[in-house]
Order: C-alpha cells, then structure tokens, then sequence
C-alpha cells in the first residue's frame, strides 16, 4: 500500500508533511514512489513541532528514490516549509534552528536567508522552491548563492521617541537618563495623565544598539516567539516589552503545555521591560519576576521538558500612589490608610528593593505644556548615555546596575563632601546599609554620565539620594 | 452628678466596679441611672438581690423590663475579685475614682473604670494635648498630625489620641517617633483612648503602632478586655479625649465626624479648641474652617500651642530630638549661599516639587539636589516622592 508515515513525536503540523511533501515533490516534476515511505524524525523521544522539517523531509525522499545522489546532500543542512506548489516557506525561529543545526552549509528559504547568513555567516544558501534546490545539487541548474545579510536599514529601527518633547519633569528625565546609562531598574508612581508612559517609551531610544552577540540572543529568542525579524536579519536595537496587566504569569514568564514558548520577559532580555500600571498586575505574577531580576535567566520547568532562557531585561515599572491615584501632598486623597497600605503591598519589599531609581512624577505645569523652552534632545542624551556605558565597559562591566559590593570602594571612591552627606544620611535614619550600596552604584553612573571616571563628589550622591524617594506615604511605624 | 468620693477605694469597690462594666448592654449613662448616688458595691450587690433598679425612679429610653432582668442574672454570674485578678494578669491597671492616678477627677462625665495598658501614672501628667481628626484625611493633613505629634513630644507634651486611621494614626505615629529618640523623661510621650477591649485592637492595621503606644505611653479605655467595639462606645470613648487633655486640636475634619464630638466635649469642659486652617475646596477642611468661623483658635505653627499651654518658647528649646556634632556633613546655612536662601525662600509654602525649585531658584539640578539633601540630612526638609517639605524653621526641632 503506497502511503508515509512519520513517527518519532511529531505534533500536528509536523505530521502534516505527508501532504505537502508529497505535493510539493509531484508540482516540482519529480516522482513519487509506489511503495511504503516510514520517515523516522529521531531523537524520537523529543517532540517534533511545525513544518520547518518539510524541505529535509522532501530531499530524503529524493535521496532514497535515487533521484538524487546521497553525496550531494552529505553535510547539508535543510530548513524550510514547502508549499503544494514545491515552493520553500518562511519558518517560525529559524534563526534558532538554524544556530541547532551542525556546522556546514545550510539551505533556508530565500525571505529568511538574510536573518541566518547573520547568525551563520558563509553557510547559509538561500532557495525559492523545491525545483530550484533539485537542479542545484543534482548539477542539472545553477548552484544555489551564498545568503548575505542585508545592510541595517534604518527603517527597521524602533521610531526614535523625542525625549525633548517630554515638557518639565526635570527629575524624571534625569532619572530615565540614569537609568539608561547605568542599567538601573527604575519605579516611577504617579497619577494617571503624569506622562509615565511618555517617559518609559523613549527609554529605548536612548539606549545603544545591541552588540553582534546581544544580537544574535535577542533575534533568537524573537526568532522562537515568531516575532517579526527586520529584513536586515537581525534585531540590533534593544527591544521594548508592553505587556498589559492582565497578562497571565506564562504569557510573562514564559511556558506553555505542548511547547515552551519564551515569555515577555524573555523577549525583553537585552532590552526593556515596561510594566504599567503595576499595582494591577496579580502579585504571584509580579512575585514571579523576582527570581529571573535575580539571575538574569528564567528556569521554565513543565512535566514533559524544562527550559532556561535569558530574562536580562531593564525593569521599568509604573503605578499610580493609591487606588484613587490623587495621594500627592496638597491633592485630595479618597483613600484610606488601609486601602494605601494594601496597593503598596503589592510590590513586596524584595521587589521594590530591585528598583534602585524610584522616583514620584507629577503632571507638568499647565504652562510648560504650552511654553516653547527647548529640552534637551533624545541625540544629545543619548550620546552621554553612549558615554557612560563605555567608562563602564571599561570596568569590565555590561552597566554599572551589576557592580558588586565589594567593588564599590575600588571602583565608586567617594570624595570626602560625598562621604559626609551620605552619613549624615544615613545616622538620620533615612537609609539602610543596602541602600546606601545601591546610592553608591546609582551616583557611580550620575558622574559617568559628565563623562568622567573621577571619585563621587557630593553633588552625585545628592541626585542619587533624591531618586530613591520613598513612593508611597503609608503611615506607620 | 459625680461618682461618689471613696478615701481609698476599697478592693469590693473596685470589684464592683469592674463587674458593672462587664454588664453587657450597660453604658455610662445607664450606670449613672442604676448607681443614683450609691456606691458601685451597693449598685453591684443591690443588682443581685434584684432591689435595683428601684422602682422610684423612671428607666431610661429603651430600658425594657426584660433587659434588667438580664442585667440582674448577668451580675449574680460574675465574680468581681476574679474579674480584677483577670485584668491584673494581663497586665492591665485597673484604675477607679479615688485612686491616686485617677485622671478624672473633675470631669463632668467620669467613666466608672478606667483599664490601662502602659504606665497609669502619664494619665495625670500634664500638659497634654489631644490630636484628632478625620480618617479620611489628605497626605498634607497626615503629615501636619505627624509633625505636630513628634513637635509637641519633644516640647514634653504628652499627645492624646484615639487611634483611628488617618490623624489619629498619624499623631500617634508622630509621638512615638520623638518619644522614642529623646532621653527618657524629657519628653511627651503617647496616649491612646479607644473604644474596645484592650485585647481588641482596632483598627488591626495599627496593631503594632498601639503596642509601640502602650511600651512609651499608655493605652486606656473604659471597656474590660474582651469587649468589641460597638458603635455607641466610639462617641462615648471620645469624651475621655477631651477630658484628659488641656487643649484639643482638630487637623482635618469634614462637616460631620467623631471629631466634632470631641470638640463638644472639650467646649463642655472649658478645655480650649484649636484647629488647623485649610483650603475652602478641600472637603477634609470643611469641619475644621467651620471649627475657626466659630471661634476655635488657629493653629498656624506649633508655637500657637505651647502659647495657650502657657509654655515658653525657651523650654522647648532645650529640647534636642538629635544631636549633629557627630555629623562632618557641611550645616547648610542661608545666610552665606544664596542658592540655600532661594530653596528655603521658596519652601516657605510648605511644600514643593524639586522640579519647581530647581525652575525658581536658578540653580541645576544637581546644585539643588546637594542642597535639598543636606537640609535633608539636618532634618531642615523631607522628601516624600518628588516634594520636598520644609519642616519650618519656627517648629521648634524638625523631624
């Protein structure tokens, strides 16, 4: 009885190859043999998912009809989903498949050629279709061109959002500067219509483009959660996640039943993760980011497979004081004591501890909104920013948020003036001991910003000291 | 009108008096009834021999015959030594007319008993001051109650209050912050009245406040331990306020409220009512602006109290919450930078933004925010989110 099968745990779509190889290998003028076909995906305790098996499938076939030589495929990799047509099709995470595949050269679909020739640079071969990859290695075509990366296009490039148009808020941009630069977790409470949002979106655009490796992690993990690629082949600037507050704790975290899938704050790994609105986010959910903070990973672990993938994200949370949003000094407050108590709750001590830059934003004067004062462009902070981050590099660092304790007195000296106010500070009782490690850190980047590598001076830890404002005026003792 | 005047109070008095109070459904007013000039051991005794209530004189509103019976049965279960001992063992004083310590000793309205958690002998201790107000207060009225607390502890005021949410909570909270920083015996210290039991803290969110309270100061109530509060007992526990204290102040109120009550009280015993003036468009202000119309005294700094209290301002200059010799941090001073004299200038509203500082006062940023934080270290200003409140200069020591 002529017919295939596939075994070796393929899932639905991946079964559905029978149908479309055999098409496909018809369409492309090639014959199909009367006998039974078994195509054996192996390891077969590993469950096989999507069509990107189609084009392997389909060379195999050839291979053991003998329409096709086994030499000519020796070494080859082959990643594509065909069409009835025999045409080769874009897969979802090839640039992760592609990086599984052993070294050699590789055949993608010619849409996706650019992403791998990125990643595998020299081994990717880009095809259209069936026919053109069986005229290419039987020798009856021409052989098949190398894959090149395209050049950056600009236009793949998140819009760059003009921090100039962000009217006021004079510390808050300083606190969104700092923390571009030094890669601080950064909490901003505030009433609805403060301009949170506004400043958390132009977060990105201040930040570098991604290196070559960081590019390639980042276009991985977009590659799996079947994100769009820019055409170029890789993502170069850092990403910027969204997610709402009703997402599940396995939309942000990662997971999933049959496959595990990344979460957002693996898609936000190398970039930034916004959270708005963060007192409404379910507290297990925010609980649940503590552990990737810690590691920069994520551990996903389900009864048929377990995971880890990367969590390195900027933290950039917003929510409003209270229920009611109008708790600020001079405005009337509808809630009470308790219900204030309860909404900071939600951000649980060890979680507000990862924000080192927690500052209140107001809405701006109604006459700044109008006024015409030139603010300082995205360019012009985006280039101390730059800056910042190479004297931090050249402390062996990513950014200056994983400078460790011990570093600190080596690396973060303070001037006498600096270590004065900090003690003041600090026998006031304003500050803990970590708080004051963590003052030390954000004032390290507040002086790497003026572009130099000098001692702490006063100045630093003062704006250091007024970003770590307490969010939330809870009366208690 | 008062209770009867007993020597020394005898331990079956006390009893006696312990036990009524455990009578459930029996509030001042219908103890005053009962009682009708008689001691509290021939009340309790005469209430177990069924012979009263006499039936000479007519029974309050609401007193139906079978609710004296009840009353009667209630009082042949208790035993009022052992009520006492019960108290006693948990730590609670029980004080009564007659008493040493027994603060009430004019008042118009006496409670019967008085159970103490704390030290009995701050009742009598003057001054004192009541802060009250409303539950539904505004951050700035929250931070005033505070203020004026930890100011009027360090004075050597005691502060009275009823620990609510909102002033209440913020005044005791205040207190405790100065009494716990200055020497012992120089200061002012807490106290709370409540309603219920004093095994019942209520509200629970201020648990751990009213034990701070009871450690410094003094948690009292009229109410034996075991006891809820119902609501009849809040506006009856109000007049305790205003009887402990030589001046009542009202932070916020709204146009209603236990506040109010309180106020009444104090009118009725002649003891002096300040309040904080606020905005005319802020409802938590409309009690205590209407307070002002009719001829509370305004409350614009600390100092206004301590001139009522009759204390001068040199006592509470000798009062030092904290020392800064220990500190090398530069004491920020108006007189010879101009950038120091523009903030504080600038804060002489109260409260303001640092972006509007570093607008007004012509410096950077940075150049305000060393400013801002050493006055902040000097306890001169605080931070709370993006403001900076000033803790003015005329208060006599500033958190």
């Amino acid at each position: 009885m002529p017919g295939m099968t596939i075994i070796g745990m393929p899932d639905a779509s991946c079964r559905e190859a029978t149908d479309r190889v055999r098409a496909a290998v018809l369409s492309s003028r090639l014959s199909w043999p009367s006998t039974k076909l078994t195509v054996n995906l192996s390891p077969s305790g590993v469950r096989k998912t999507g069509a990107g098996f189609d084009l392997a499938i389909a060379l195999g076939i050839l291979v053991v009809t003998e329409q096709l030589a086994p030499e000519s495929v020796r070494g080859l990799g082959a990643l594509g989903e065909l069409g009835l047509d025999g045409s080769l099709r874009a897969v979802t995470g090839i640039v992760a498949l592609a990086h599984a595949v052993p070294a050699g050269r590789v055949i993608v679909p010619d849409s996706q050629g650019s992403s791998v020739a990125a990643v595998r640079p020299g081994e990717a071969i880009s095809a259209r279709s069936l026919r053109e990859v069986f005229d290419a290695l039987s020798g009856e075509g021409a052989p098949l061109a190398l894959a090149s990366t395209n050049p950056h296009d600009p236009l793949d490039d998140d819009p760059r959002l003009e921090l100039g148009e962000v009217r006021g808020q004079m510390l808050a941009r300083r606190a969104l500067e700092i923390a571009a630069a030094g890669g601080h977790h950064l909490l901003m409470v505030g009433p609805a219509g403060a301009g949170k949002s506004m400043l958390a979106s132009r977060l990105p655009s201040l930040l570098p483009d991604l290196d070559l490796d960081e590019s390639v992690a980042v276009t991985k993990v977009h590659s799996v959660a079947g994100q769009r690629i820019p055409d170029s082949g890789l993502l170069r600037r850092p990403p910027f996640r969204a997610p709402h507050h009703g997402a599940s704790a396995v939309a942000l975290i990662g997971g999933g039943s049959q496959t595990i899938r990344p979460g957002e704050i693996s898609l936000a790994s190398g970039g930034v993760l916004f959270l708005d609105e963060m007192g409404e986010f379910p507290v297990a959910v925010l609980e649940a980011l503590r552990q990737p903070l810690e590691e920069g990973v994520v551990r996903v672990a389900r009864a048929h497979a377990s995971a880890v993938m990367p969590a390195r994200f900027q933290l950039i949370g917003a929510m409003n004081p209270c229920p009611c949003g109008e708790a600020r000094p001079g405005h009337s407050c509808r809630c009470n004591d308790v219900a204030r108590a309860r909404y900071a709750r939600r951000l649980s001590g060890p979680l507000l501890d990862r924000f080192d830059l927690r500052i209140e934003v107001e809405p701006p004067d109604p006459q700044l909104l109008i006024g015409t004062s030139p603010h300082e462009t995205t360019e012009v902070v985006a280039r101390r920013v730059m800056t910042a981050r190479e004297i931090a590099r050249a402390r062996g660092l990513r950014c200056n948020a994983e400078l460790a304790a011990r570093d600190l007195d080596a690396m973060a000296p303070l001037t006498s003036d600096a270590r004065a106010l900090l003690e003041a500070t600090l026998l006031r009782g304003l500050l803990s001991g970590r708080g004051v490690r963590r003052v030390r850190t954000v004032a390290r980047t507040v002086v790497d910003l003026s572009g130099c590598d000098g001692p702490i001076d006063e100045a630093a830890i003062a704006t250091a000291l007024a970003l770590r404002a307490t969010p939330f005026s809870v009366v208690g003792v | 009108m008062s209770a009867p005047f007993v020597e020394r109070p005898s331990d079956n008095e006390r009893g006696a008096r312990v036990a009524l109070s455990h009578i459930e459904g029996v509030g001042p007013a219908r103890l005053r009834w009962l009682m009708a000039e008689r001691s509290a051991e021939a009340t309790f005794e005469g209430l177990r021999s069924g012979t009263i209530p006499a039936d000479d004189g007519a029974a309050p509103r609401g007193v139906s015959v079978a609710a004296v019976q009840a009353w009667q049965s209630a009082a042949r279960a208790f035993d009022p030594i052992g009520l006492v001992e019960r108290h006693r063992d948990a730590g609670i004083e029980v004080l009564i007319p007659g008493d040493d310590r027994w603060p009430f000793v004019d008042d118009p309205e006496p409670p019967s008993v008085l159970y103490v958690w704390g030290d009995p002998g701050r009742l009598r201790a003057r001054p004192a001051v009541a802060i009250i107000g409303t539950r539904r207060c505004t951050d700035l009225g929250r931070s005033i109650a505070s203020d004026l607390g930890a100011d009027l502890a360090a004075a050597g005021v005691d502060v009275v209050s009823g620990l609510a949410l909102g002033i209440d909570g913020a005044a005791h909270a205040g207190t405790v912050r100065a009494a716990q920083r200055g020497s012992v015996g120089a200061h002012g210290v807490p106290i709370a009245v409540v309603a219920n039991g004093l095994d019942r803290v209520s509200p629970r969110f201020h648990r751990a406040l009213t034990e701070r309270v009871a450690s410094l100061g003094a948690v009292i109530s009229e109410a034996p331990l075991g006891t809820n509060g119902d609501r009849w007992r809040f506006p009856a526990r109000n007049r305790l306020i205003a009887g402990l204290s030589d001046v009542v102040i009202v932070v916020e109120s709204r146009t209603k409220g236990g506040a109010l009550i309180t106020v009444d009280e104090a009118i009725e015993r002649g003891v002096p009512v300040m309040a904080v003036p606020g905005s005319i468009r802020s409802a938590s202000s409309a009690g205590t602006n209407r307070l002002l119309a009719e001829g509370a005294i305004p409350l614009c700094n600390v100092d206004d109290v301590l001139a009522v209290l009759n204390l001068t301002g040199s006592m509470v200059g000798q009062q030092q919450l904290h020392d800064d010799s220990g500190s090398t941090s530069k004491v920020p001073d108006a007189r010879d930078d101009p950038l120091t004299r523009a903030v504080l200038a600038e804060l002489s509203t109260g409260s303001v933004s640092i972006d509007s500082l570093v607008r007004v006062s012509g410096g950077s940023l940075a150049e305000v925010m060393v400013v801002v934080q050493r006055l902040a270290a000097h306890g001169r200003v605080s931070q709370v989110g993006s403001t900076i409140l000033l803790a003015a200069e005329a208060w006599p020591q500033p958190r």
